[in-house]
């Protein structure tokens, strides 16, 4: 048993108060009788003999010293220790994952039985209990930290949503780790549906896993035939322990196109295609039709890329590994010339690329590659290098190319801009760098291709498909198919505010002051739309992000933890609060209290 | 207030004493005794012995038997009531006074006494001595009763066993004690005395409808009419109870020291009329009967 408050105790002076009001009597007022013989007699017959009686004549002072007794005991608002329970702080982590969307019992899923028990359990603290609140998406976040209002620890309980984002209590058990190892007597409450690796950390292990069928569009992704039509390919998953029919729909921005079945054998996978699709818009999804207990994993999507080619402008004495390279990359509209003076006469192209020759000016929409630079100004070039290796730093350009070495003659040397990064490097020397500067995307290559055996490379054709690939997309993003968690990057394409509307509609404006754009709340799956308003009108990139099915769809049953021991399901307590038992002691008294003095007069 | 109202005597003339004993001593009077003496009413035969009044030896027996017999005849004494009234100041007590129940009781017995050609003393019981009346007969003392009861006061206490037992009876009679029996000192000796003066006893206890009925309430401080002692008490329905229980004890043991000692015990309340006293309790228990 633990006392909250010992100042109550105060009010034991009322005990012996009640005591001495019993002794002296009241002044009674004066009656004649005719005779007091029997009175005498009667109040000899009241006088208490037996402890019993003692007790029964002074029955309303005894209830009142109770009553004062039960008040005092209330007020100390004592809490019951039960299983060690009894914390100074308590630390709650709930479990927001896709997973916990499942269904538990009676359409409540994992998620709502967890706040629920969670409420619960906050309830059972005592008083001056401190309060941590965590999720585990994220890596592990604090929702609330050293709260006392419970009423606030229940809201910020109500408050955590169902996302779609992946995510164990492993992180967030290791940040309670941390914070606790300044406390003594503290207690770590978990909520999770899959099994938690606790490494050391004394928690109760709340498990919710529940068994149910379970199916699910992996992922959507498409091909463009030569007509123009679609071939939409859709992975459907069936976690379920028998072979199921499925049945799935494909939509085109929103409208039906097609229904196919398939049959799924348990607990395997298949992909299911959609021929000859004749669709101009930009959102293709496909959906199980068949109920189960996780819905939000029943539907994917991919979004549909502009088709036409891009204009690319080859500026070269002539590089015929280039053209080739060029080539490779496929529907792409390659013009070359010689002549720098015909840059921005006629018309516009989506790449420049400026083969060991600078323009004096350049002030053009469309993205630039600077091969060998030599005597460029403002492209930060400081120094060159000879006879010498050159290796790939992990970027975006150097995808699949990690490992390859280019060995170059004579090679410039870049002081790298700020909104820069490099990707070829000697030692700690920049070779070449990537970036966007504000108005296009810029890349730099510090060496001739003829002067270095780059071209002989098998990796050379993949150099080159990167950074055209990087250069055309000019969209406000990077990137047009995400995983839910995964940040969108954004590319401003003029002066003004970027927003970003979330599936729910919800609307985020993007500072344009922001150095790094970049969007994180992508917690739930669907259509993220990225605007921008230019000279043109309103720029805007679709960007899907899909239900991380891999990760969530089927988590790994887990046990619960009670007290260091697995058990099946354990309820948290944090102790008996006892001041509401103490409460109606007391009414029950003073009740008791009136009817005796009702009897006895 | 007048005590003796005409509508009292019409109904006390109805009625007549019940006693119940033979009374062998006294001046003569209208009732029969356990004397052989010279009224008319024949009693028994026996034979002659020596120092017989040879007046009255029964000559037909003689004739018929050849024996001498004497005739027997019974002698008619008058009957001696005491009428003890408890005078204390607790009889005076109540809306409806205890005194007055008392005094109309001992007129309606007197009265009674009166019409039978028996003698009846009112005794005045006051502190431990009594004072004691005058033995009046014949309906013509009626006046002087009356008068004697009229001039009773109530007050002080009284000790009735003491003053009692200063009241020398030398002959059978009947004694009627009228009080409210609240002597700490108790009636038990008295009624030995009486007893042993072989006396017929009737104890009549009168109440006031206050002390049958209690109607208090609160915080009391319960003071003694006769000496001004207090008792101090919360009176709640415990203390109600354990009053009435005392109460009814008390009858109780008034009730059991008559059975002890052959009396008659009677109960009047002062609220009560004189009537219902007479006719419901004295009838019932046998003390007086209807002409």
């Amino acid at each position: 048993m633990i006392i909250s408050k010992l100042w109550p105790v105060a009010f034991i002076v009322l005990v012996p108060l009640i005591v001495l009001l019993y002794v002296l009597k009241q002044k009674g007022k004066d009656i004649t009788v005719s005779s007091t013989y029997l009175w005498r007699e009667a109040i000899k017959n009241t006088e208490a003999t037996t402890p019993w009686e003692k007790f029964k004549n002074n029955i309303l002072m005894y209830l009142q010293i109770l009553t004062v007794l039960f008040l005092i005991a209330a007020l100390m608002a004592p809490v019951l220790k039960k299983g060690g329970g009894d914390y100074k702080e308590a630390v709650i982590v709930i479990d927001d994952s896709a997973s916990m969307g499942y269904i538990y019992k009676d359409e409540v899923t994992r998620l709502d039985e967890a706040k629920k028990r969670a409420r619960s359990y906050v309830d059972s603290l005592n008083d001056n209990c401190e309060i941590t609140l965590l999720k585990t998406t994220g890596g592990g976040q604090v929702v609330l930290s050293n709260a006392i209002d419970k009423r606030s620890v229940k809201q910020a309980i109500d408050d955590i949503k169902q996302t779609a984002l992946t995510g164990d209590a492993d992180e967030a058990a290791a940040i309670v780790k941390s914070l606790a190892s300044n406390w003594s007597r503290y207690g770590v409450t978990i909520f999770t549906d899959t099994p938690v690796t606790l490494n050391d950390l004394t928690a109760d292990v709340i498990n919710l896993y529940s068994e149910g069928k379970n199916y699910a569009v992996e992922y959507v992704n498409y091909g463009i035939k030569e007509n123009g039509k679609l071939t939409v390919l859709a992975k459907i998953d069936n976690f379920a322990s028998d072979d199921t029919t499925i049945e799935v729909n494909l939509y085109g921005d929103g409208q039906i196109l097609d229904i196919k079945s398939i049959s799924v054998p348990a607990n395997s996978s298949q992909v299911v295609y959609f021929e000859d699709i004749d669709f101009r818009g930009e959102l293709i999804e496909a959906e199980v039709n068949n109920k189960d207990y996780l819905a939000d994993d029943n539907k994917s999507g991919c979004i549909v890329t502009e088709n036409s080619g891009k204009r690319v402008l080859l500026v070269t004495a002539g590089n015929t590994f280039l053209e080739k390279a060029l080539n490779s990359v496929g529907r792409l509209d390659v013009f070359k010339t010689t002549d720098l003076s015909v840059i921005g006469k006629n018309e516009s192209y989506d790449l420049y690329i400026f083969d060991s020759v600078v323009p004096d000016e350049f002030d053009l929409p469309g993205s630039v590659l600077y091969i060998n630079p030599e005597g460029a100004e403002g492209l930060g070039v400081e120094g060159s290098i000879e006879n010498s290796l050159i290796t790939f730093s992990k970027s975006e350009l150097s995808n699949y190319l990690e490992k390859a070495e280019v060995g170059v003659n004579h090679s410039l040397i870049f002081k790298r801009p700020a909104w820069a990064m490099g990707y070829l490097n000697n030692g700690d020397d920049c070779c070449g760098y990537y970036g966007e500067d504000g108005k296009r995307r810029i890349v730099t290559l510090g060496f001739d291709i003829h002067s270095s055996d780059v071209a002989l490379k098998p990796e050379f054709p993949m150099l080159i498909y990167n950074i055209v690939n990087y250069t055309l997309e000019a969209g406000l993003t990077d990137n047009c198919q995400i995983m839910t968690g995964e940040k969108i990057k954004l590319y401003s394409r003029s002066d003004s505010n970027m927003s970003v509307k979330k599936p729910d509609g919800k609307v985020s404006e993007i500072d344009k002051g922001l150095v790094s754009k970049v969007y994180t709340d992508t917690d739930m799956k669907g259509v993220y739309t990225v605007s921008q308003e230019t000279e043109d009108g309103t720029n805007e990139s679709l960007v899907y992000a899909s239900f991380p099915v891999k990760e969530e769809s089927d988590v790994a049953a887990g046990e619960s933890v009670k007290g260091g021991e697995a058990g099946n399901d354990v309820t948290p307590s944090g102790g008996k609060e006892l001041r509401n038992l103490f409460i109606l002691l007391l009414l029950f008294t003073v009740v008791l209290e009136w009817a005796v003095y009702i009897y006895q007069s | 207030m007048e005590l003796f109202t005409t509508d009292f005597f019409q109904k006390v003339n109805t009625l007549k004493l019940a006693m119940l004993m033979r009374l062998s001593a006294g001046t003569s009077g209208a009732r029969k005794s356990t004397a052989k003496g010279t009224s008319v009413e024949f009693s028994d035969f026996r034979e002659y012995m020596l120092g017989d009044d040879i007046r009255r030896i029964d000559w037909n027996a003689y004739g018929r038997f050849d024996k001498l017999y004497i005739k027997e005849f019974m002698e008619e004494k008058e009957g001696l009531y005491n009428i003890f009234i408890d005078t204390s100041k607790s009889m005076d007590f109540g809306e409806k006074k205890k005194s007055e129940m008392a005094l109309k009781i001992a007129g309606a017995l007197s009265y009674l006494v009166l019409g039978n050609l028996d003698r009846v003393y009112v005794n005045e019981l006051k502190e431990d001595a009594i004072r004691i009346g005058k033995g009046l007969s014949g309906r013509n003392a009626w006046g002087k009763i009356a008068k004697a009861l009229g001039e009773i006061t109530f007050d002080g206490k009284t000790t009735l066993s003491s003053s009692i037992l200063r009241r020398n009876i030398k002959v059978r009679g009947a004694s009627i004690i009228i009080s409210d029996f609240f002597d700490r000192e108790g009636i038990e000796g008295a009624l030995k005395y009486l007893a042993y003066k072989k006396q017929q006893i009737v104890l009549v206890q009168v109440f006031s409808r206050e002390e049958i009925n209690v109607d208090y309430e609160g915080a009391l401080n319960l003071i003694d009419s006769e000496d001004g002692s207090n008792v101090k008490l919360t009176m709640n329905r415990q203390a109600v109870k354990e009053y009435e229980d005392t109460l009814e004890k008390h009858v109780s043991y008034m009730k059991g020291l008559a059975r002890k000692y052959q009396a008659s015990y009677v109960q009047a309340v002062s609220d009560e009329s004189i009537e219902k006293v007479l006719f419901d309790s004295m009838i019932g228990a046998g003390l007086i009967l209807r002409k």
